[in-house]
């Protein structure tokens, strides 16, 4: 009873004196709020909790930048096709006779070390440039790239938080436009443009992010497909996360993307 | 009988269990269960000037030691910072005098505190009363 007694003390003291070492020890926040909102007009109709392992991770571009080269590495075709000795074309002939000419040796005109002579270590299209990264990094380079554009402003999560929030009759809580052939006037192929205007979009990079296709968005985005990706959610790479101005994520790809990337954290 | 020593392990565990970020429960909670002060951004939750450490998944500090130089540099390593990684710094410069100022050095873009020769067991004793 006494032993139990003193260490009791024991667990206390130490950690009274805790504060003395490290005064500045304080956990973070475990959630930041994120607003969810409708699609075209981006109106807020809910907030939603969401942990700090996702959108408060803090900027690391040495991560960003390893994931970066791994894409662009697995992205290489690797085209490139040099001849080797075997297929360069000239003959196998011996150029000059072993001895007696008072010059060096040389074997064939395909010798890697002549001028138009054959590639030494030649190989063959397509060529493997893909890279390797520990899946810990490419999730945390995710995670951080998200949070680098949550913290700039430039993420719109669109939703209705599981049918909780109130939405306008005009407005949807998918990333999709309805496709609108027949009736006329064709109000559908105006919105996005009046989506652009009214935010003032133009010009900027965009980034739509779906849990699934969407026709009609992937439609009436084509005229602007050299500025505006429509990608489905398991398709995003961290480069479209760094290179979009404004990234809208639809909440189910969001959440779905969330508990992808944080897989491997304990 | 519980020995002393398991005893205050286990109760530093418990608080731990409590401190680390992972334990948060879920990654989505509903709006009702979160208070204010669990909010980034919130300004009493988060001043400048505060730290955590968070341990391994195998419950160790992150602290260890690297050879540089062709192997007869050896330096220690503190990694998984968050918050100020310089405040840290400082305060583990008070805490452990004995070790020259000339030797402490802070990489900002990966959060890690570099001490020049092996400190490992000096870093993880003061880092232990708290993470």
């Amino acid at each position: 009873m006494l032993k139990n007694n003193s260490s009791a003390l024991n667990i206390s003291r130490s950690l009274a004196t805790t504060a003395k070492v490290l005064p500045n020890v304080q956990a973070p926040p475990p959630y930041t709020l994120a607003t969810v909102r409708t699609f075209p007009s981006l109106e807020p109709v809910a907030c939603m909790p969401v942990s700090t392992n996702i959108l408060g991770v803090p900027l690391r571009r040495d991560i960003l930048w390893r994931a970066v080269v791994q894409e662009n590495d697995n992205r290489r075709v690797g085209a490139s096709n040099p001849p080797g000795r075997s297929e360069n074309g000239y003959s196998r002939h011996k150029i000059l006779p072993q001895k007696g000419s008072g010059n060096a040796r040389v074997g064939d005109a395909n010798s890697p070390t002549r001028h138009k002579g054959a590639r030494a270590l030649a190989r063959h299209a397509p060529n493997d440039y893909t890279t390797l990264l520990p899946n810990k990094v490419l999730n945390l380079a995710f995670r951080t790239a998200l949070s680098h554009q949550y913290k700039q402003g430039n993420l719109f999560i669109i939703g209705d938080s599981n049918g909780t929030a109130k939405i306008n009759e005009t407005d949807s809580s998918k990333l999709d436009i309805t496709l609108n052939d027949e009736v006329k006037p064709n109000f559908s192929s105006v919105l996005f443009n009046k989506f652009m205007n009214e935010h003032g979009l133009e010009k900027k990079r965009l980034l739509f992010v779906t849990s699934a296709t969407r026709p009609g968005l992937l439609k009436y985005t084509d005229m602007y497909k050299q500025k505006v990706d429509v990608i489905e959610q398991d398709s995003v790479e961290v480069n479209d996360l760094l290179k979009a101005s404004k990234i809208f994520i639809e909440e189910a790809a969001f959440k779905h993307l969330a508990e992808k990337f944080t897989s491997l954290t304990v | 009988m519980i020995g002393r020593h398991t005893l205050y392990r286990n109760a530093l565990r418990c608080s731990r269990r409590l401190h680390t970020p992972a334990a948060a429960a879920t990654l989505f909670p509903p709006l009702s269960s979160v208070s204010p002060a669990q909010l980034l951004g919130n300004e009493n939750t988060r001043p400048t000037g505060t730290y955590f450490v968070e341990r391994s998944a195998t419950g160790n500090l992150p602290v260890y030691s690297d050879t540089k130089g062709g192997g007869n540099k050896l330096v220690t390593e503190v990694r998984r910072v968050q918050g100020d990684v310089l405040a840290l710094r400082n305060d583990l410069q008070a805490a452990l005098p004995y070790i020259p100022r000339d030797n402490w050095k802070v990489l900002l873009q990966s959060r890690k505190i570099i001490i020049k020769g092996d400190a490992v067991k000096q870093v993880k004793s003061v880092l232990s009363r708290c993470f």
